[in-house]
Order: C-alpha cells, then sequence, then structure tokens
C-alpha cells in the first residue's frame, strides 16, 4: 500500500480542494514552518479562494514566507479559526483585512468544536519530520524533528482528508507513530518541512535578567507556601524565559525540599525534563515540546514522557482530561485587570499577538493558577483598569506575581493568610496599577472602529468578548 | 555647512536618543516604540524640559525605546549642556 | 559607629535599563557609578542621568550612593556640583591613597552643603582604598574627618595590578591589603566594606570568598551582578549562633546589672567591653535587616 503523491498540489486535486473549504495545519513547527505556506500558495495559485484556515497557531515566521501576506488581500483565505498567533497576521487581522470575523479559542476549546462537528475540517496537511509510505508519522526522528504532535492528534480523526507532508520518509512499518495509517489519506514528501532554526532553537534558556529572576525566586516561593506543596504534586508551566526562570527555581527548591511530585503537563523544555531526570516527578505529558532536549527525552524515554493530544489535555468534551487532575499552573499575560481577568491576544495597542494557547484551559481546571509577569514591558504596563481582551476569566485566577510582590485574588482568602504568614509581600492589584500608572504616566486611550474582527471563545463555546477593529 | 549635532542617550530598552540640532525656532520630532500610547507624554515631557531652560531656538529628533520621564529629561539637559558648550566654542 | 553595609549593589550610571531595576534588588545600598562602568565619552550622560535619577527615581528601603570619579581625573568637580545638592547617602571616592585627598573632596562637599542650605554633614564619604599607597595611609585616610565617613572600602582590581600580584579565586594576593583595611576601618571605628567579586558565574568560589571576608572582619561587600546577591546577603548576615550569643551576653548584662555586680559573666567566663560592643551592634543590624525584609 503507497499514498504518497508527487506533490503538494497534487495532494489537494485528490482531496477535491474547493472554494469556501477549511484547512487545517498545526504550529509544532512554530517559526520555521514551510508547511503551511507551502500549501496556501499552492492552492492560490490554483485559483482556490474563499479559505477557513484553522490551526494551533499563524506564527510570525510562517506570515514572513514570501507572499503570506497576498493571501489575505485576494482573499484566499477569508476565514481564521485560531488559538495562536504571531503580530503579522495579528495586525492584518485587527486591522480588519480578513473578509470575515474571525474566531479564537483555547486549545481545549478548538479540540472541543471539532470532536463535536461543530467546526468540520475538510483536509488537514499535517507536517511530520519523519512518514513511512502509509501515513505512520512522528515528530522526534528526521532532521526536522519537533517533538510531541499534540495539535493534529486531534483533527485527523474528524477531517474528510489526512495529507502527511514529511521530508523524511521511512521503511514501513516506523516503530513510533503519534498519527497512524488508518486516518491518513496521502503523504507528500517534500525536500524540507520548515527551517530547524525556526522550529527550535536548541536549548531554551532562562532569562537572566534581574526582573525574571525575581519572577521566578517569588514563583517558587508561593508554590511553597501554598498549600500544594506535597508528595504527588503536578505542574505546568510555560515555555519563555520568564516560566524557565521559574521552573528552574522550583526544581532547586523541591531538591531541596525532598519533595516528589506525579507528573508535568504541557509545554515541555529542556528544564522539566531536567526535573523529571532528577527523580522529581514520575511523568511528562506532552502537548508541545519547546527546545531539543524535550525533543529527544520524548524519543528516547517514551516510557516516562508521553506525547498526548490537545484533547487529552484539555477538551471540555473529552470523558476527562488532563488539565483536570493538575494543581498547579503558571501562566502569563499581556495585560491583567482589576477582576484579575486576563488578556492573552491583544497588544496595549490593539494589534493581536500571542493567543490563547492552553491558557483558559489550564487556569480553569487547575487547582492552583498563577498568573507571573514583570509589572512593565517597555514602559507598557501589565496591570490595567480593565483588559483590553478577555482572554481568561479572573474567577479562575488565583494570583498575579510580578517582581513588586504577589497579589491574591480576594476570592482566595485562604492563599492569601498562607503567604502572608510565609513573609510574602503581598499587594493589592488596584496598588500594583497605581505604581504602573504613576511610573508610566498615561496612556492615550486606544480606539476602535465598528467593525467586528475577531471573537474570542471560551473552552466552553462561550463567546467571552468581541474584538473590534483597530484604528 | 554642516549644521552640527549633540546627542546623547543610547539605543537600550528603557533609553532614549535625544539629536539637537541648532535651528531658528523649536521644533521636536518623535519616533518611539510606544508612539500610540506615550507619544503625547513624550512631547509634553520634551516641550516641559525646554520651556523650563528657557530654550527657544533647537530642533529636537527624539528616539525613544520606552524611556521613562526622568530618562527622557536627563539625556535632554545632557545634550542642551553639550550644545551649550559647543555652541561656545 | 557608622551603619552596618552588607550588600553595596552597584548599577551602571549610564544604563536605565539597569537603573530600572534598582527596587527589586535586595540590597541596603545601592550606588550608582560614574566611574569605571561609564565610557569616558559617556560622563557627561551618566552625570545628568544619576542626577535626574536621584531626583526622581524612588528606590523605597535602600540607601542611595553615587561613586564618582577619581580626584586625578576632570569630572569629579563637576560630579560632586551635579550630586551632592541631590543628597545620596554617600559619595564613594575611588583610588583615595592620601588623607589629605579626602579633605579636598569632603571640603568641596561642604561648600556644596552650605551653598544648598543642606545641613553640613548630611552627605558621607566612603573612601575607596584601590592602590598600595593608599593600602599603608589606610588609618590616616580613616582617621580623617572621620565622623563624615560612611564606611573604608576596598577595590581589589587596581590594587593587584599596583602590586603586580596575580588575581585568584584564593585571593592571598589581596589577604594583607584586606586586614589591614579592616584594621584600619575598626581602629578608626567605622565599617570595613570588601572588594567585589568579578567572576559573576561562580557561585561557589562567591560564597567562599564571602565565608573569608566575613571571617577577616568585613561587614559587607561591592556586587556588581544582581545574581549574586541572594548568595551574598546570606553570607554576610549575622549566623543563629551568633544571634543566640549575643542575645546571652546582653542577658548577662542585665543579670549582672540587677544583682548589683560589676563585672559581667557568661557561661563562666568574663565578657569585657568589645564584646558587648559587638553584642549590640549585631542585635541592631539584625533589627534592621528584617525591618528591610519587611520593607520589600
Amino acid at each position: 500500500m503507497n499514498k504518497i503523491l508527487g506533490t503538494i498540489e497534487e495532494a489537494l486535486i485528490a482531496c477535491g480542494i474547493k472554494d469556501g473549504m477549511t484547512l487545517a495545519f498545526h504550529h509544532h513547527l512554530r517559526d520555521g514552518d514551510y508547511v503551511t505556506p507551502m500549501v496556501l500558495k499552492a492552492a492560490e495559485k490554483m485559483g482556490i479562494r474563499g479559505l477557513r484556515i484553522t490551526t494551533s497557531g499563524f506564527m510570525d515566521g510562517m506570515a514572513r514566507y514570501p507572499g503570506m501576506m497576498d493571501l489575505v488581500e485576494n482573499e484566499t483565505i477569508t476565514d481564521m479559526d485560531l488559538t495562536g498567533c504571531g503580530s503579522i497576521y495579528g495586525e492584518l487581522l485587527s486591522r480588519g483585512k480578513f473578509k470575515n470575523v474571525a474566531k479564537y479559542r483555547t486549545h481545549g476549546g478548538r479540540a472541543a468544536v471539532i470532536e463535536t462537528g461543530k467546526l468540520k475540517v475538510d483536509i488537514i496537511f499535517v507536517a511530520a519530520s519523519q512518514s513511512d509510505c502509509c501515513g505512520n508519522c512522528n515528530g522526534i526522528y528526521g532532521k526536522s524533528s519537533f517533538g510531541s504532535m499534540g495539535y493534529p492528534m486531534v483533527d485527523v480523526h474528524y477531517a474528510d482528508k489526512v495529507v502527511i507532508v514529511t521530508d523524511c520518509l521511512a521503511d514501513y512499518p516506523l516503530k513510533r507513530a503519534a498519527i497512524d495509517e488508518r486516518v491518513v489519506d496521502y503523504v507528500v514528501a517534500v525536500d524540507s518541512i520548515g527551517d530547524t532554526g525556526g522550529i527550535v532553537s536548541g536549548i531554551l534558556k532562562p532569562a537572566k535578567d534581574p526582573v525574571s529572576f525575581k519572577l521566578g525566586e517569588y514563583a517558587a516561593k508561593v508554590i511553597k507556601h501554598s498549600g500544594f506543596y506535597k508528595e504527588g504534586v503536578s505542574m505546568q508551566f510555560g515555555g519563555s524565559g520568564i516560566s524557565i526562570s521559574a521552573t528552574k527555581q522550583i526544581h532547586a527548591i523541591m531538591r531541596e525540599d525532598k519533595i516528589h511530585g506525579s507528573f508535568l503537563l504541557g509545554g515541555i523544555t529542556g528544564y522539566s525534563v531536567d526535573m523529571l531526570e532528577d527523580d522529581l516527578f514520575d511523568v511528562i505529558l506532552d502537548t508541545q515540546s519547546f527546545d531539543k532536549k524535550a525533543i529527544n527525552h520524548l524519543r528516547d524515554k517514551p516510557e516516562r514522557h508521553r506525547e498526548i493530544s490537545c484533547s487529552a489535555y484539555a477538551s471540555p468534551a473529552a470523558k476527562s482530561c488532563a488539565v483536570q487532575s493538575n494543581d498547579i499552573t503558571i501562566l502569563g499575560a499581556l495585560q491583567i485587570d482589576r477582576e484579575f481577568n486576563v488578556n492573552v491576544n491583544l497588544r496595549s495597542d490593539g494589534v493581536f499577538t500571542g493567543g490563547a494557547g492552553g491558557h483558559g484551559d489550564t487556569a480553569e481546571e487547575s487547582k492552583l493558577t498563577l498568573i507571573l509577569a514583570p509589572l512593565f514591558r517597555t514602559r507598557i504596563p501589565t496591570v490595567v483598569k480593565k483588559v483590553l481582551c478577555l482572554s481568561t476569566k479572573g474567577e479562575y485566577v488565583d494570583a498575579f506575581i510580578c517582581q513588586y510582590g504577589v497579589a491574591v485574588n480576594p476570592k482566595n482568602i485562604e492563599l492569601a493568610d498562607r503567604l502572608k504568614e510565609a513573609k510574602i509581600p503581598l499587594v493589592s492589584i488596584e496598588e500594583l496599577e497605581a505604581m504602573a500608572l504613576k511610573i508610566s504616566g498615561e496612556p492615550r486611550e486606544i480606539h476602535f472602529g465598528d467593525k467586528p474582527v475577531c471573537e474570542i471563545y471560551q473552552r466552553d463555546g462561550m463567546l467571552l468578548d468581541t474584538i473590534y477593529n483597530v484604528l | 555647512m554642516q549644521v552640527k549635532a549633540f546627542v546623547s542617550g543610547t539605543l537600550e530598552s528603557g533609553d532614549v536618543i535625544i539629536t539637537l540640532k541648532t535651528s531658528d525656532h523649536v521644533s521636536v520630532t518623535i519616533q518611539s516604540a510606544v508612539q500610540s500610547l506615550y507619544g503625547d507624554l513624550i512631547r509634553k515631557t520634551v516641550d516641559d524640559t525646554l520651556a523650563e531652560n528657557k530654550v527657544r531656538n533647537v530642533e529636537v529628533f527624539v528616539n525613544d525605546n520606552g524611556a521613562r520621564d526622568f530618562v527622557i529629561r536627563a539625556r535632554l539637559l545632557a545634550a542642551l549642556e553639550k550644545k551649550r558648550r559647543g555652541d561656545s566654542e | 559607629m557608622s551603619k552596618i553595609r552588607r550588600i553595596l549593589m552597584f548599577i551602571p550610571g549610564n544604563s536605565p535599563a539597569m537603573i530600572n531595576n534598582a527596587p527589586i534588588i535586595d540590597a541596603d545600598t545601592i550606588v550608582f557609578d560614574l566611574e569605571d562602568s561609564v565610557a569616558l565619552e559617556d560622563k557627561a550622560d551618566a552625570r545628568f542621568l544619576v542626577k535626574e535619577t536621584l531626583l526622581h527615581f524612588e528606590v523605597p528601603g535602600k540607601d542611595v550612593a553615587v561613586r564618582i570619579n577619581g580626584i586625578s581625573t576632570d569630572f569629579w568637580m563637576e560630579d560632586l556640583r551635579a550630586i551632592v545638592p541631590c543628597r545620596p547617602a554617600f559619595i564613594q571616592l575611588p583610588k583615595t591613597e592620601r588623607g589629605e585627598d579626602l579633605l579636598k573632596v569632603i571640603d568641596l562637599i561642604e561648600k556644596i552643603e552650605k551653598k544648598e542650605g543642606i545641613p553640613v554633614g548630611t552627605v558621607q564619604v566612603c573612601p575607596i582604598i584601590e592602590t598600595a599607597l593608599g593600602i599603608e595611609n589606610a588609618f590616616q585616610i580613616a582617621m580623617t574627618k572621620t565622623e563624615r565617613l560612611a564606611a573604608l572600602a576596598l577595590g581589589a582590581e587596581d590594587l593587584i595590578a599596583d602590586i603586580s600580584g596575580i588575581r585568584s579565586n584564593e585571593s592571598l594576593e589581596i589577604m594583607y591589603a584586606r586586614q589591614r583595611l579592616v584594621n584600619a576601618a575598626r581602629a578608626a571605628g567605622i565599617s570595613p566594606s570588601d572588594t567585589a567579586f568579578i567572576n559573576v558565574d561562580d557561585d561557589e568560589w562567591l560564597v567562599k570568598d564571602c565565608k573569608l571576608s566575613r571571617s577577616l572582619g568585613f561587614d559587607g561587600r561591592a556586587i556588581i551582578s544582581p545574581r549574586q546577591v541572594k548568595l551574598a546577603r546570606s553570607m554576610y548576615l549575622p549566623s543563629k549562633k551568633e544571634i543566640d550569643y549575643a542575645k546571652a551576653v546582653i542577658d548577662a548584662i542585665h543579670d549582672a546589672k540587677r544583682r548589683g555586680r560589676g563585672a559581667i559573666t557568661l557561661n563562666g567566663k568574663m565578657v569585657d567591653e568589645p564584646i558587648v560592643k559587638r553584642a549590640r551592634a549585631v542585635l541592631q543590624s539584625i533589627e534592621e535587616s528584617e525591618r528591610m525584609v519587611q520593607d520589600e
């Protein structure tokens, strides 16, 4: 059996590509993705228009591929259904350049709409760093390896047509398969699925500046005194420099206090791997592998490091999902307001960037949700009166940690008491807002027009916010 | 004849480069990483500092990378002092 | 007895990014630097920036000082004229070699204080000794207007060059200089402050060097990287043993008073004046340090 086709164009034709179809991709290749641009440019060349694109992230690296901006202008792409977006396409979105209103979801929320059929995928193009001729594939072997295939692992079971795109064909059958042949229609081999420099940046390092270090220090202190810091604790960190600073410092205290946890969840870095190898955790559940160390560990130690689909990670439509069993999560924020509502979608100037990812999923379900961010980013305050975009509701947030102290959500009296007793510097969110305002000055108000450009959905499908075009 | 420029500051995050040139009136051009949010406030800081020092004959170029008020003031005052010395030579 | 300063965090005076971080560093003193961390062509820029920083930038719970340029440079007088009116806690004077040099600087500070209507003596001075001659004159320097002196500091890097020594982790090459400086400072009744540890990525040796430094009698040291602060601080704070002993000494004093006894004894041994003084200083510095922790 051989499902190999010669070119992406052939695959599009074989899949019956038509105007108005929904195409799905994933962003495990991050800024080094060639597959998404190749497919879209091929569709454009064929004269296909009005496509809806659903992806776990539309990164700047992809957007910089030659001719990507034209796709919006000539309406090859008219609809977007995303969980993340870089600021290049984000700017187009903010200025209302897409024909139709886009939708922003969380990873779990996206899995749910696909699983329940609310979002129907016509064709999914899955970049895989290794595949055989029948479509058994993985992201852990090959020159363009990227680790876990958590995002497409959901879509492939529901899409009408599944095409694997790889730059490393191996003999049938593959020993390790994140996605197996039973759901695959076609396989296309290309020279390169992506730029390795953009896919993965060696080993991610902790940010070394004093602010990030302080944030990590406070995060470790808060976790230590949170009441969850005991045998069997589970945790989720992110992949940013600040998150890694926190991971590193938490590693140090767990080792010193001889605390043995159960699992690490979510986006995985080499520092998460270190904690596992130091016997501080038993298993890693990986939805996205951020660096080489994480990728290689997934490849070499599958008995303790498992890739999971974002449905198993966080889908509210699944019978159960990992975030429901998670204790502590550390997340970031572009903005946080007096009600602890968090914005991870919109920059202060009204342009889309970053994205929900698993933010809302894990914030809601985890027992302790900590938001870790500096009080400013280049003069722009993180703590504001009201967030420009509601990405995650404040009721799910337990505390905000910045370099000047910890603001505990007034709803969580127990946490406040514990932290006070531990002599951790507590501040109110209003004090932080005032401090930020005093230092930065009163910013000019951003004005929005009356053209809705994007709807923000909570993981259960509820409409959280509608964003209008920025003027 | 080349008009002499007097410069203060660096491009690092949180800093600003102020370039002054002699002119027959005051003009201020601002380029900032946080233009849409703080462009007005930056302008005010520059205007206030010039007024305080009774300066009426400079072209001011501001290349801002998120500098706080006191940094903008410091860089502008330093550039003004350099200009004062340069002019008197 | 001058205030005990444990962590003197050096921040380059021409770097707004680093200046912005001052409030979150766990140091008791921030030193904005106009000297070696500022390039020659940036001296004027740095002077204006540090001045505006002192006037407008709040660093709650910490003392703020400025290291000016040395008296052999063209900059020191302008530095003082710009900075003294802003009332920093003290001025650090690098490469102090003689009491007369120190006197020159203190005289100008006094002139400026008078001109600005600042109570004379408000702005203290901390001489930094960085040359062989300076080490020889350590006591003379320490006895120059002692009431104005915030501390006596050591600058090892230039000193080692001056004596043609070779820098090492073990620091034997500066052993004499360290001991001489501590001795001179203590004899004059002021606090000795040690040199920075320049291997910013070597935590293991930082701890060893701080341990040595403390045992020689230094109250604290200069710090050039925020990453060193946590470890260094823990090394200079009194240990539990020291604190318990100090408390026991004070108890013994009260005990002796109560019984109308002249001599103070503890565990069968006589407790004399230097021990009492030290015990009081230890407990006072704990109080201050605890207050600082609460301010953070």
